[in-house]
């Protein structure tokens, strides 16, 4: 869809305080609206963004926010999202919405049906209630002939994708006071403690795979917070015992489910000679016919800025303390998904050793979770203003 | 020897001679320096590892040519060839091309172009075309004009300089396609009583894209060109240039002495049976100087079970499109 001339566009400009009342009870609406009816049950990504979205979540993450008194938003602000992911337009336009601004979003809404649906419903509900939508959501296109005047004039532009995608977004004029605010390309690991994946009840096995399963094949393995590599801390013994239950049980219930086509099965038989090139003695044998394949590489030769685990192939490695991999958090690290290791454990890593990399520390099952802070930044800091006074 | 107990041979050769190749091949087969049975069961390497990896089997310094794949998706092919395996890419080609185009050399008319020739060390797919058809050639001309549009003077020169030898008529398919369809009825070559024959390949993504088929083609070219025009297409990549194969008046592609095909189940790579679509595998005993000998192509093709009607008993197929590829979720492409 073709973007309408800035100066068509009333709501202009406008922007109020972080989290007010009327935007948290709209945004509960709508969350009891998607979790009410029938046809938004097929969609799980917008369910758990309309779960996010409640009442009782978003009061939690104000009181968390810290909010300065006397803080507004910055005006209105431009959204350049994934087209292969859903629901990632909500989020950003989450950020955008709760720290008091206007939003223009691009929005996958022909590509996606949750993604139309959300829109829809949005629409809907602020006709009801004869509110005047400081919003648009729109299919826009980066080549479209309006949206220099749009970049020109934004207060703030989000930009997410590829390296790629964020350095052309970054050539259009800005207004030089504008924020902009990028999602470059991210990698991300996982860390489990051997010893205690071996304590586990059956239950709770069955729960630790199914959210391994979401952090990786359910996105397949492609989204920047998808671990790309898995590593196991403990001694030897009592590794090999617990691989030999993690991936037994995953191949049993997920891997068998899984299925790529022919280029993609190509493009991993590429993918393991790029990474078996990391390691000369690495000596996985594949089978074009096999679902999932993992390639095990010593800590210290692995590097994941540009060969990720993808197409169903798991890089994994064993380490005895988190020393063997600190290289690995640079700053293209984002998150760290752990089972069996306190989270503060590592974010203390981080801190005391100074590490660039590494910004969010989740549980098994939890690397897609939506969060207002993202890539290290907390998206109420960096879309409002706060007057100083003296 | 038979073709099995030669690319048997070849597949060794190669694993000898080219370190790089052996490990991607110890990386993707078990078993992959044992008596092999059938066709069938040599490693085939998919044709876009050319396209990763600079595979070849001899040493630098006996490089003869470098030839690329045309780029348009990106990365492009890079074939290592020495002189001998140039010389018998060429060998092959003449053979088979000589079933069509007869002993003699022709005038060739290109569907090209001039400049192309200034580019000729970079061999791309279509100047790689070219440059191999050459050899069927006594005078080259070159008959569109910088617009890639028909250049009608150099088609009238040619039946100055040639007024009774048969034409020999080459081009990329779809460029073929797309400097003619437009045009009204090409009335100069209503002027040439003598025989003419086309041969155009490459280029095919384009056309299917749109739904034309080969019987499409051929109806233009015979209300564009002349209905007289024997049109004949040709199937072959350019990492295994030589060893193409050419329809037959049944429209189908033969197995020739050179080459074999097998087709293979879209999703988990065993070699189907005839009469089902699959990924088309090209098997020749060509490629020595690079390992290229046994090639999984990214073309959906296949492969028929009875005898063809034209009399040709080698086993004949057909391709029916590319393998599309499947769209990934993921963070990466904002704005496409």
């Amino acid at each position: 869809m073709q973007l309408p001339d800035p100066s068509d566009i009333k709501f202009w400009g406008y922007l109020e305080e972080p989290f007010s009342r009327e935007r948290i009870d709209l945004l509960d609406k709508l969350s009891k609206k998607i979790l009410k009816e029938q046809k938004f049950r097929a969609y799980p990504d917008l369910i758990s963004f309309a779960f996010f979205c409640r009442k009782k979540n978003m009061d939690h993450i104000k009181s968390e926010s810290n909010i300065f008194p006397k803080t507004i938003g910055i005006g209105t602000i431009l959204h350049f999202t994934p087209n292969n992911i859903p629901m990632n337009f909500a989020l950003s336009f989450l950020f955008g919405y709760l720290s008091g601004n206007s939003n223009i979003v691009k929005a996958p809404i022909s590509k996606f049906p949750q993604a139309r649906l959300f829109v829809e419903s949005w629409i809907e509900l602020n006709n009801d209630l004869e509110i005047a939508d400081h919003s648009m959501f729109i299919d826009f296109n980066r080549e479209d002939e309006n949206i220099k005047k749009f970049t020109q004039l934004a207060d703030g532009i989000l930009a997410w994708g590829g390296d790629k995608s964020i350095s052309a977004i970054s050539t259009l004029p800005k207004n030089p006071s504008s924020v902009f605010w990028s999602f470059p390309d991210r990698f991300s690991i996982s860390i489990v403690d051997a010893n205690k994946f071996l304590e586990l009840s059956k239950v709770e096995l069955g729960k630790t795979i199914e959210g391994f399963y979401n952090d990786t094949l359910v996105v397949d393995q492609n989204a920047c917070s998808s671990p790309s590599a898995l590593f196991w801390i403990g001694d030897k013994e009592k590794i090999d015992r617990a691989k030999t239950v993690f991936w037994n049980s995953f191949e049993k219930k997920y891997a068998s489910n899984y299925s790529i086509g022919p280029v993609e099965k190509i493009d991993r038989a590429i993918l393991i000679t790029q990474i078996a090139e990391l390691d000369s003695n690495s000596n996985t044998i594949y089978d074009w016919y096999q679902n999932i394949v993992r390639v095990s590489i010593p800590s210290n030769k692995i590097s994941l800025d540009n060969l990720k685990g993808k197409f169903g192939v798991f890089i994994e490695s064993e380490i005895k303390s988190l020393d063997e991999i600190k290289h690995l958090f640079t700053k293209k690290l984002q998150t760290v998904t752990v089972f069996g290791i306190e989270n503060s454990l590592i974010q203390d890593f981080i801190v005391l050793n100074r590490l660039k990399g590494g910004d969010r520390i989740v549980n098994f099952g939890h690397s897609l979770d939506f969060s207002i802070s993202w890539d290290g930044k907390n998206a109420i800091n960096q879309l409002t203003r706060t007057i100083f006074r003296r | 020897m038979s073709f099995l107990e030669e690319i048997t041979q070849l597949h060794k050769f190669h694993l000898d001679h080219s370190a790089e190749y052996k490990r991607i091949i110890n990386l993707l087969y078990k078993n992959n320096n044992k008596k092999f049975h059938s066709s069938a069961d040599i490693p085939f390497l998919p044709v876009r590892f050319f396209k990763e990896y600079e595979l070849k089997s001899i040493p630098l310094d006996s490089i003869y040519k470098t030839m690329y794949s045309s780029g348009t998706s990106g990365k492009r092919s890079k074939i290592f060839l020495d002189k001998q395996t140039s010389q018998s890419q060429t060998r092959t080609l003449l053979n088979l091309g000589k079933k069509f185009l007869g002993d003699k050399r022709l005038p060739m008319l290109v569907f090209e172009n001039s400049s192309i020739e200034e580019s000729r060390n970079n061999f791309s797919a279509r100047i790689a075309g070219i440059n191999g058809f050459r050899i069927f050639s006594k005078k080259v001309f070159y008959i569109l004009d910088e617009h890639e549009e028909i250049n009608q003077d150099q088609i009238l020169r040619v039946l100055d300089e040639f007024p009774d030898s048969p034409i020999f008529l080459f081009g990329f398919t779809s460029v073929i396609w797309n400097t003619i369809n437009n045009l009204k009825q090409l009335s100069v070559f209503k002027q040439f009583k003598q025989n003419m024959i086309l041969i155009h390949g490459g280029g095919w993504k384009k056309l299917s894209d749109r739904n034309y088929t080969n019987d499409d083609f051929k109806k233009m070219v015979y209300e564009k060109i002349s209905n007289k025009c024997k049109v004949i297409n040709y199937y072959g990549m350019i990492e295994q240039t030589g060893s193409i194969f050419f329809e037959c008046p049944e429209g189908r592609f033969h197995e020739t002495e050179f080459s074999e095909i097998l087709i293979r189940d879209l999703n988990n790579f065993q070699v189907i049976d005839d009469e089902r679509p699959g990924l088309i595998q090209l098997n020749s005993l060509i490629p020595e100087s690079y390992p290229g000998h046994a090639i999984l192509s990214e073309d959906i093709g296949i492969r028929y079970k009875n005898h063809c009607k034209c009399g040709n008993y080698k086993n004949s197929f057909n391709i029916l499109g590319r393998v599309p590829r499947a769209e990934v979720r993921g963070c990466s492409d904002a704005t496409t």
